[in-house]
C-alpha cells in the first residue's frame, strides 16, 4: 500500500523552511552593511542635481587621497542629510549657509559666522569656508507670463491673487520658506501646491503651475527662459555652499579633511551653474562631472566612468532582491504566529489586526521617514518600513484561514484526541494554507512595489535610477528602475503561484 | 438539558434517541468530552472526564460523526492512520492494523489513496469508522452515522455494520431520531425530549409499558410496525 509520501506538515515545514533560507541567505548581506571597522568615508547628497555633483566632487577628492570614500546620493532632503550627519551615518555634505540659520538653527538666533560656527561645534560638526557661490532661493515664473502681467518684485504677486504657486514640499514647510514669505510679503494665494522641483519646471513649462521656488543656481533657469523676481524686501537670507564634516574626520581622515579644504573658494558661482547645465541639460552623469572639475581644477586624475548599465542593473537588483527578501521572511516568520494568534482569541485578534491595519494605514513614504529617527538611514530603516508594511496581509490571511474551517473538522480532531499544538500543524494550518499563501504573495507584492521607495533614505534598489531618472528628466533611466521592479513584482506573483501548487495538500487544489 | 445518573453498559450498544433538540447529541457530546457539563461529573470507566484527563481517555473512544468529519486534505488511509502515527506506532504496526481494519469493513484497498472528495458516501463512512477504530477502543460512539446517506446505501451499511458490533464485541453508543434503526441495533434504547431521559429500555419495554403518554406517541408518529 502507498502511503502520502510528503505528509502535510512536512509541506508546510518545507515553506517555512524555504522562507528561512531566503532569510539566512541575505542576511550577511545585512550584516556586512553594520560592520563599523575600517569605515570608508560617506559623503551624502540631497536630493537635488546640485548637491549630488558636489557630493561627488567631495567623493573623488578624498579617494585622491587615497582614503576608501563612498558616496550615498539623493537621500531626500535637509533633515534626513542632518541627521545621517548628527548620527555618523554620513562623514560630510555640502550645505548652505541659510539652510542652517533658517532651518536647522531655526530656533536659535545666530548673529554672525562666529555663532553659526559654534552651533555647528556643539554638534560635533566642522564647516569649511564657503565653496564660493551663494544658491539663494528665488521665485521664478516663465519670462512671457511674467511680462503679460508685469511681474518685475515678488511685492507685484500681491496683484494676482489667482496665480498657482507650486513649491517643493520642504519649502513649504521650512523656516525661511512659504509661510514667513507669504507673511513677509502679506501674498494672498490660496492655490498653493507641493510637488517635487525637478517636475516643478514641467509643470511651469505647461502652465499646471505659474509660480515656482528656484534655486538661483538651477541651470534650467536659462534653458526654459524665467524671469527670476526681485526679493524687494530681502526675505531670503544668503546661501553659501559650504562643506560640512564631522569633528572626529579629522582624527580618522586627516588627509581626506585637507582634501576638502581645497574646495574653499573653488566654486564660483559661474562655474556651479555650468556644472549644474552639464548635468541636467547635456546629461552628463555627476561623477564625470566631478573627475572633469578635478582634472581641470588640480591635475587629479580621478575615474570618469560610471557603472556599466549591466552591473548598474545588477546591483540595483541585489539591493532591491535583499530589502525584499529580509522584509519579507521576517514578516512571514512573525505575521504567522500572530496570524494565528489572531485566529484563536477573538479579542487578541482584534488588537493585533488593529495595530497591524493601522500601521498599513501610515502612507508608506511617511512610514520610511519614521524609522529615520529609530534606525538611521540606509538599509535597515528600509527594512523595518517594507516588514511591518507586509504584516497586515500575512496576519489576516492566517487568521481569516484559521477561521475559516469548517467547524465539525475542528470537533473531528478534537475528538481524535490531538493535541493543541497537533490539531494546529496537522490540521489547521494544512487546511489555511491557501489563504496564507494568498496572504504572502499579497505582501510580496505590495513589498516590491514600496521598496522603490527605499532609495529616498538611502537603501538603493530599483528606486535609485528611478529616483535620478526623475530628478535628471530621463525616461531611459526611469524605466532601468521601474521596468525590473514591475518585472520582480509579476516575478513574486508567479513564484507564489507556483508555490501554492507545490504546497497545496493536492486534496485542497 | 439535565440528565440523572446515566450510565452505558459494556459491551453492549445503546441507542439514544429523540426528537432533533432533544438532547441525544448534547449527551454524547458531552460523554466524549467534546463539551464539559455545567454541574455534575462524568467517568470514562473509573477515571473522570475532565479537561486535563480527555486528551488520553479520547485514544480510548471512537467517535463517528454524522458527515464523517474527514480532513480533505488527507487521503484515505492518511486519515485512518493519523492519530496511530501520531502516537508513534511503528509503521508496520500502522500497516497491519490497517490491513485489519480495510478487511473487517470490505472496504475497497485501492480506495486508500484516494481523497476524502473521490469517495462515496459509504466508502466515506467506512473510512470515518476505521479512523475511530485504529487504536481499537474501549467505546465507539457515533452520532447519525448513517444519515447523510441514501436509503439503499444506508440499508446495506447498516447490516455491515451490526456484523461489525458483533465482531468488535464493543461498547457502542449512538446516536440517531430514526426508530427502525434504533430498533435494529439497540440492545438499549434511550428516548430523550426536552434535555431530559424519558425512558430507558429495550423496544419491547418502550412499546409494551410506556413511562408517559410521550413515549407512545413518539412511537406512533414513526409508525414502525410493533
Amino acid at each position: 500500500m502507498k502511503r502520502p509520501t510528503r505528509s502535510a506538515r512536512g509541506r508546510f515545514a518545507g515553506i517555512v523552511g524555504a522562507v528561512l533560507v531566503v532569510a539566512l541567505s541575505a542576511a550577511p548581506v545585512a550584516a556586512q552593511e553594520g560592520a563599523a571597522e575600517a569605515r570608508p568615508v560617506v559623503v551624502g547628497s540631497k536630493k537635488f542635481t546640485e548637491s549630488v555633483v558636489l557630493g561627488e566632487i567631495a567623493t573623488a577628492l578624498a579617494r585622491s587621497t587615497g582614503a576608501e570614500a563612498t558616496h550615498r546620493r539623493d537621500l531626500g532632503g535637509t533633515r534626513i542629510v542632518w541627521n545621517a550627519l548628527i548620527r555618523g551615518e554620513i562623514d560630510a555634505y555640502v550645505e548652505y549657509t541659510g539652510t542652517l540659520r533658517q532651518e536647522i538653527f531655526a530656533d536659535r538666533e545666530l548673529s554672525g559666522p562666529a555663532d553659526l560656527i559654534g552651533a555647528l561645534d556643539e554638534n560635533g560638526i566642522v564647516a569649511g569656508a564657503p565653496l564660493g557661490f551663494n544658491n539663494t532661493y528665488a521665485l521664478g515664473l516663465r519670462r512671457d507670463r511674467a511680462a503679460e502681467l508685469g511681474i518685475h518684485r515678488i511685492s507685484d504677486l500681491r496683484e494676482h491673487p489667482d496665480l498657482v504657486l507650486g513649491f517643493t514640499n520642504e519649502f513649504l514647510d521650512r523656516g525661511d520658506g512659504w509661510p514667513s514669505l507669504r507673511d513677509a510679503y502679506s501674498l494672498p494665494h490660496q492655490d498653493v501646491r507641493g510637488l517635487d522641483h525637478d517636475l516643478a519646471y514641467r509643470g511651469l513649462e505647461s502652465g499646471a503651475i505659474d509660480v515656482m521656488d528656484l534655486y538661483s543656481t538651477d541651470a534650467e533657469i536659462r534653458y526654459y527662459d524665467l524671469a527670476v523676481l526681485e526679493d524687494d524686501r530681502g526675505h531670503f537670507p544668503a546661501y553659501h555652499a559650504l562643506l560640512l564634516w564631522r569633528a572626529d574626520l579629522g582624527e580618522r581622515a586627516p588627509d581626506v579633511v585637507s582634501a576638502f579644504r581645497r574646495l574653499e573658494g573653488a566654486l564660483p558661482e559661474s562655474v556651479m551653474v555650468g556644472l549644474n547645465a552639464r548635468a541636467k541639460l547635456d546629461k552628463v552623469p555627476e561623477r564625470r562631472l566631478a573627475a572633469d572639475f578635478l582634472g581641470t581644477q588640480y591635475g587629479i586624475q580621478a575615474p570618469r566612468g560610471r557603472l556599466t548599465r549591466d552591473s548598474e542593473i545588477a546591483r540595483r537588483t541585489r539591493e532591491h532582491l535583499m530589502l525584499v527578501g529580509v522584509s519579507l521572511s521576517a514578516a512571514v516568520l512573525v505575521a504567522i504566529p500572530l496570524g494565528i494568534v489572531a485566529g484563536k482569541h477573538a479579542r487578541w485578534g482584534h488588537v493585533i489586526l488593529g495595530v497591524t491595519g493601522v500601521i498599513q494605514t501610515v502612507p508608506s513614504l511617511a512610514l520610511l521617514v519614521i524609522m529615520i529617527p529609530l534606525l538611521g538611514i540606509g538599509t535597515r530603516p528600509a527594512i523595518m518600513a517594507l516588514f511591518l508594511y507586509s504584516l497586515l496581509p500575512i496576519v489576516r490571511n492566517t487568521s481569516a484561514g484559521l477561521r475559516g474551517i469548517a467547524p465539525e473538522l475542528i470537533e473531528s480532531a478534537r475528538a481524535l484526541g490531538l493535541s493543541r499544538g497537533a490539531r494546529l500543524g496537522l490540521i489547521e494550518l494544512p487546511l489555511a494554507t491557501r489563504s496564507i499563501l494568498a496572504g504572502i504573495k499579497t505582501s510580496a507584492v505590495i513589498n516590491v512595489g514600496t521598496a522603490t521607495l527605499g532609495a529616498l533614505i538611502g537603501a538603493g534598489g530599483y528606486g535609485q535610477p528611478i529616483l535620478t531618472g526623475i530628478r535628471l528628466d530621463d525616461m531611459g533611466l526611469i524605466l532601468q528602475g521601474a521596468l525590473p521592479a514591475a518585472a520582480l513584482a509579476l516575478m513574486a506573483q508567479g513564484l507564489f503561484e507556483a508555490a501554492e501548487r507545490w504546497a497545496l495538500p493536492r486534496g485542497l487544489r | 438539558m439535565r440528565v440523572d445518573r446515566f450510565t452505558a453498559r459494556r459491551q453492549q450498544t445503546l441507542v439514544l434517541i429523540g426528537a432533533s433538540g432533544s438532547g441525544k447529541s448534547t449527551l454524547l457530546r458531552l460523554m466524549v468530552g467534546l463539551i464539559t457539563p455545567d454541574t455534575g461529573t462524568l467517568h470514562f470507566g473509573k477515571d473522570p472526564i475532565t479537561p486535563a484527563t480527555i486528551q488520553a481517555l479520547r485514544r480510548r473512544m471512537g467517535y463517528v460523526i454524522q458527515e464523517g468529519g474527514l480532513f480533505p486534505h488527507l487521503t484515505a488511509a492518511a486519515n485512518i492512520t493519523l492519530m496511530a502515527r501520531h502516537v508513534g506506532w511503528p509503521p508496520a504496526k500502522v500497516e497491519d492494523r490497517l490491513r485489519e481494519l480495510v478487511a473487517l469493513t470490505e472496504f475497497p484497498p485501492d480506495g486508500l489513496d484516494r481523497l476524502p472528495r473521490e469517495l462515496s458516501g459509504g466508502q466515506r463512512q467506512r473510512v470515518s469508522l476505521m479512523r475511530a477504530l485504529m487504536l481499537d477502543p474501549d467505546v465507539l460512539f457515533l452520532d447519525e452515522p448513517l444519515g447523510a446517506l441514501d436509503p439503499m446505501i444506508r440499508a446495506t451499511l447498516q447490516e455491515e455494520l451490526r456484523t461489525i458490533f458483533r465482531v468488535l464485541n464493543k461498547t457502542v453508543v449512538m446516536v440517531t431520531h430514526d426508530l427502525g434503526e434504533a430498533r435494529y441495533f439497540a440492545d438499549e434504547i434511550v428516548l430523550l425530549h426536552e434535555g431530559r431521559i424519558v425512558q430507558r429500555g429495550t423496544f419491547e419495554d418502550l412499546a409494551g409499558s410506556p413511562a408517559t403518554p410521550y413515549v407512545t406517541q413518539f412511537l406512533q408518529a414513526q409508525a414502525v410496525p410493533a
